[in-house]
């Protein structure tokens, strides 16, 4: 099922929290790595990841107990980096276009369950794959 | 030889096998460094991840959702 997809992923800001959320983020990494297969991130990402660090429901919540350097460090070393070299500019100003670039332009399958991608979805181009952290993890439990 | 050219030499014969390498070759030792200090911050994240985790991943996508759009 992977090779159908490619190896490439960028996993959206909310699945890096969920993931950061659970405690089983080495045995995500660990399967990954058995797996050949890794992230794609951005600056944008991690400046985004910053911004909603401080967002009042996530620190709320506790979602992210730790200092934000550590988050991202890891984000650093876990994934690529690369920037998008142009925008798209399709879901009216909806800050995650970045995303749908980062994706595109790396050949990567976008793991996302926001509701911000239902209408990139049905467009042909860009074509980007999106799929759901349901079943990215069913892809690394194979 | 002293120590210290001994130490030379063989840093200079591990500079000579990475220049060797290919672009590629590189690219997957980085990588492999990488992902080495991450798993270590992911056991580090882990650990502190010991409360009671009562939010679904639905509720964390709505969040970083209400954030795109300055909710």
């Amino acid at each position: 099922m992977i090779s159908e997809m490619g190896n490439s992923f960028v996993a959206d800001t909310h699945i890096w929290i969920s993931f950061f959320y659970r405690n089983r983020l080495e045995e995500i990494l660990q399967k990954c790595l058995t797996k050949n297969i890794y992230f794609k991130s951005c600056n944008e990402q991690l400046k985004e990841f910053s911004a909603v660090y401080h967002y009042p429901q996530i620190k709320d919540k506790k979602l992210l107990p730790l200092s934000l350097k550590i988050y991202t460090d890891l984000l650093i070393n876990a994934t690529d980096s690369y920037e998008p070299q142009k925008r798209f500019s399709l879901l009216h100003d909806y800050k995650d276009n970045y995303l749908i670039d980062l994706a595109h332009q790396t050949n990567s399958t976008l793991i996302s369950d926001d509701k911000g991608f239902r209408t990139i979805k049905k467009l042909s181009s860009p074509k980007v794959k999106i799929i759901s952290l349901k079943k990215f993890y069913s892809l690394i439990e194979e | 030889m002293s120590l210290i050219e001994k130490k030379h030499e063989t840093l200079k014969e591990i500079v000579d096998i990475i220049e060797s390498w290919t672009d590629r070759d590189r690219e997957t030792l980085l990588r492999q460094l990488k992902m080495k200090k991450a798993l270590r911050l992911a056991r580090r994240i882990d650990k502190k991840s010991k409360l009671k985790r009562t939010v679904t991943d639905k509720e964390i996508a709505d969040i970083v959702h209400d954030f795109r759009n300055g909710k």
